[in-house]
């Protein structure tokens, strides 16, 4: 059966992560989640208590043995703005993330690679241009394959009750990009230029979990992150800022079969504003993320058997579509999960979650975007 | 159990393999244009050069005949094999005797405006060698009355096709070998016209369209008589002009003309635009210095290539796709600038083996054609050869 479910997790198309979107074209692109499949289908809520997300080192030691998680992102979105609208779909692999417990010690490490921001995405437009005094109709598409990732390394330790997490960061990635342009006047050769944008950075993240009672739980994390390199076709062309994160959440257990869950995230994304101003980009700016959810377990014995997870998001996005707005985004969530490949002593080997979010998107000038996001989650403790 | 959650996993690992990620592109947000930076520039040519012989008088396809127009007046010649005095039948030489004789030629261009042309065909006597050193002066001098074989009037609708001479009888007479023609057939096609114009005659280089020579014998055998055609074929055939163009001034881009002239135009392309640009229009730009010679009804062409490397003369000229091979029509007596789209080279120039930024003109059909032209050149004081190029910027992918 574990054989199968790695298979399977082979199969999916890898790509970037995240989201496509018209609000990933600018900047560095549509920002991550790096929540698993479990806390997405809670709106991220519990994303600061999940061992396989990537929002909290501190988490970590929330898994109780070896886990390896695989999260596959599949979205259908309907993109609007003045020019139209057009539906698409991809496919990603938003997060992936092994880390378990070490024997005898309260210490936990883990490794995670996910998505810092994506930039996906394929833009088609026409306009007419004029050329050697006479206008001629064009056809443009602007594409881009590619993002920033981010390749965790961490660990946590429980002391006197606190649980203590710190991670070191490897932001990395690359962008293959492709402008074309047809003339409708055939004494003009088409356009076709590609690109291949690569980024390099590093960061630090804290984090912290304390249970005030045996029913509540807060958590705090903080990331720093270092100027990431642009290369472009291996030269480097400028250095942007990485912005500082600061998050909290709070967890609370009024039942044994009933979870909920706040948090609330601010990333300074304005440090990076003279940065891709002086690109020739429209700027970053301040964002907040607020989310919370619930987990209504089925089965007290086994709360992640077939529970009902529920969330609501907003959030601010970073990069404007045009320069001096900001887009938000609202979100709702649904999601369950199985556990199988049960042993003699009740641990699950093998699970599966799923998640469905509904998220609007809207920003000035008329651009908004409805999507469906389906996360699948695939869990092996080995 | 287990089994139908690996299967949907693997369904639907499987069904989400489609990736359509195009949205709208609104200006000017999302808008590519905003950042694709068209230029438009001009760029005068740094060197040319003009080189003459390619192609000489009668190297070409085609033989040129004129009564004055396109540059002056023009004979065709042509020298054909050594007639035998007897033939081999059955492996035994027999004396013949001469039953009739088909002269031919094929027209293969003339100018439809103008009528009533008449092809005369002449004898040239064995003083005139026609060979390559033949001359206009001592063609024209032996073209006397006496020495005409054939007038063979040419049908205003006549613009493709062959002219037959058929001698038999008292005609056999117009053809005489004199004992230093040693039986050699040295013809002249001059032309005839009320106002001045020209033909073009198929050359040898055509094959069977070229100039033709066949005699109809009959050869007595003591039995019977057989009648069998003896054919010559053509040894040497060309024109000769009364007014050769002889060596083009060096300050002047010239192409065409027998001996065929080439130009080769070299540009200095700015860094700019040959190391982070691309092309995507390019335009040849040549200003004529005299009306561009051409008989109407010719194709008056303007062929323009590439270079591997600058050779000079020599210079091997790029023809690995026929997208390469470019081409512009010529208008007879033009005088306005001439435009040649030359995209497809310029947009050479950017491949990493560097082809030098230059063009190779010449006429198409060389030394086949009526066609001369002279444009300005980089020693110009007006009138320099230039290039018209519209590029675009590199996209600024890191800044979208």
């Amino acid at each position: 059966m574990r054989r199968l479910l790695l298979a399977a997790a082979v199969l999916m198309p890898a790509a970037a992560s995240a989201q496509s979107s018209q609000f990933g074209v600018n900047g560095l692109g549509l920002p991550g989640r790096q929540t698993s499949a479990r806390a997405a289908g809670s709106g991220g809520a519990f994303a600061f208590f999940d061992g396989n997300s990537s929002v909290s080192p501190a988490a970590l030691l929330e898994q109780g043995t070896l886990t390896a998680s695989f999260t596959t992102l599949q979205n259908y979105r309907t993109s609007s703005n003045a020019a139209g609208s057009l539906s698409g779909r991809d496919t990603r692999f938003p997060q992936v993330a092994i880390a378990g417990p070490l024997r005898r010690i309260p210490l936990a490490l883990g490794i995670s690679f996910s998505t810092f921001t994506d930039r996906d995405f394929s833009v088609a437009s026409s306009d007419v241009v004029n050329l050697r005094g006479v206008p001629v109709a064009v056809a443009d598409t602007l594409t881009s394959e590619g993002g920033l990732s981010d390749l965790r390394v961490a660990g946590a330790y429980r002391f006197s009750g606190w649980t203590v997490g710190a991670g070191l960061h490897l932001i990395t990635g690359a962008n293959r990009t492709q402008v074309r342009r047809t003339f409708e006047d055939s004494a003009y050769a088409p356009i076709r230029e590609r690109a291949e944008i690569a980024y390099g950075g590093i960061g630090a993240s804290l984090g912290i979990t304390r249970p005030i009672t045996p029913a509540l739980s807060v958590a705090a994390a903080v990331r720093v992150n270092g100027d990431a390199r642009i290369d472009r076709d291996s030269t480097e062309v400028a250095d942007v800022d990485i912005p500082l994160t600061l998050g909290g959440a709070v967890r609370w257990r009024p039942s044994p079969r009933l979870d909920l869950a706040a948090s609330a995230a601010a990333r300074r994304w304005s440090a990076a504003d003279d940065d891709l101003r002086a690109l020739g980009g429209t700027g970053a700016r301040n964002t907040i993320e607020l989310s919370a959810g619930a987990e209504l377990a089925h089965n007290a014995r086994r709360p992640q058997q077939r529970p009902v997870r529920l969330g609501v998001r907003y959030a601010t996005l970073p990069f404007p579509v045009e320069a001096g707005s900001q887009p938000r985004e609202i979100g709702i969530a649904l999601g369950s999960g199985v556990r199988f490949a049960q042993d003699r002593l009740g641990l699950d080997h093998a699970g599966v979650d799923v998640a469905l979010e509904r998220v609007w998107r809207r920003a000035s000038g008329g651009y908004s975007e409805g999507a469906w996001l389906v996360s699948f989650g695939v869990l092996v403790r080995p | 159990m287990t089994g139908r959650i690996a299967g949907t996993l693997v369904a639907l690992s499987l069904a989400a393999c489609g990736e359509k990620l195009t949205a709208p592109g609104d200006c000017p947000g999302l808008c590519p244009s905003d950042n694709l930076v068209v230029v438009d520039t001009v760029i005068e040519a740094r060197l040319d050069s003009t080189y003459t012989g390619f192609v000489e008088a009668g190297e070409g396809q085609r033989l040129l005949v004129s009564t004055g127009a396109a540059g002056g007046r023009r004979i065709g010649i042509a020298r054909f094999t050594r007639r035998e005095d007897s033939v081999s039948v059955r492996d035994t030489l027999f004396p013949y005797v001469v039953d009739s004789v088909i002269l031919g030629v094929t027209v293969q261009g003339r100018d439809r405006a103008a009528a009533g042309l008449a092809l005369e065909i002449f004898q040239l006597p064995a003083t005139v060698a026609v060979d390559s050193t033949t001359t206009f002066a001592e063609v024209n001098a032996a073209l006397t009355p006496t020495r005409l074989i054939a007038t063979v009037p040419l049908a205003d609708t006549l613009t493709n096709g062959s002219v037959r001479v058929f001698l038999s009888g008292a005609d056999l007479a117009r053809i005489v070998f004199g004992p230093a023609d040693d039986n050699v057939l040295r013809l002249a096609y001059r032309l005839t016209s009320a106002q001045p114009t020209g033909i073009l005659l198929a050359s040898s280089g055509q094959g069977l369209a070229g100039p033709s020579f066949v005699t109809w014998l009959r050869v007595a055998r003591p039995d019977t008589t057989v009648v069998r055609s003896l054919p010559r074929i053509v040894q040497f055939d060309s024109f000769v002009d009364e007014t050769p163009l002889g060596t083009p001034s060096p300050d002047v881009t010239t192409v065409g003309g027998s001996p065929s002239s080439r130009a080769l135009l070299r540009f200095d392309l700015p860094p700019r635009i040959r190391d982070s640009s691309q092309i995507i229009r390019a335009t040849l730009q040549l200003v004529p210095l005299a009306p561009i010679v051409a008989l109407a009804g010719d194709s008056a062409q303007l062929d323009v290539r590439g270079i591997f490397s600058d050779l000079g003369p020599k210079s091997p000229r790029i023809s690995t796709s026929t997208s390469l091979l470019l081409t512009e029509e010529l208008t007879p007596g033009a005088t306005d600038t001439v435009f040649v789209e030359v995209t497809p080279i310029a947009r050479l120039w950017h491949a990493e083996n560097r082809p030098p930024t230059a063009f190779f003109l010449a006429v198409g059909r060389e030394a086949g054609t009526f066609t001369f032209a002279q444009f300005g050149s980089s020693r110009s004081p007006a009138g320099r050869p230039t290039l018209r190029i519209t590029y675009v910027l590199p996209y600024p992918f890191e800044a979208q």
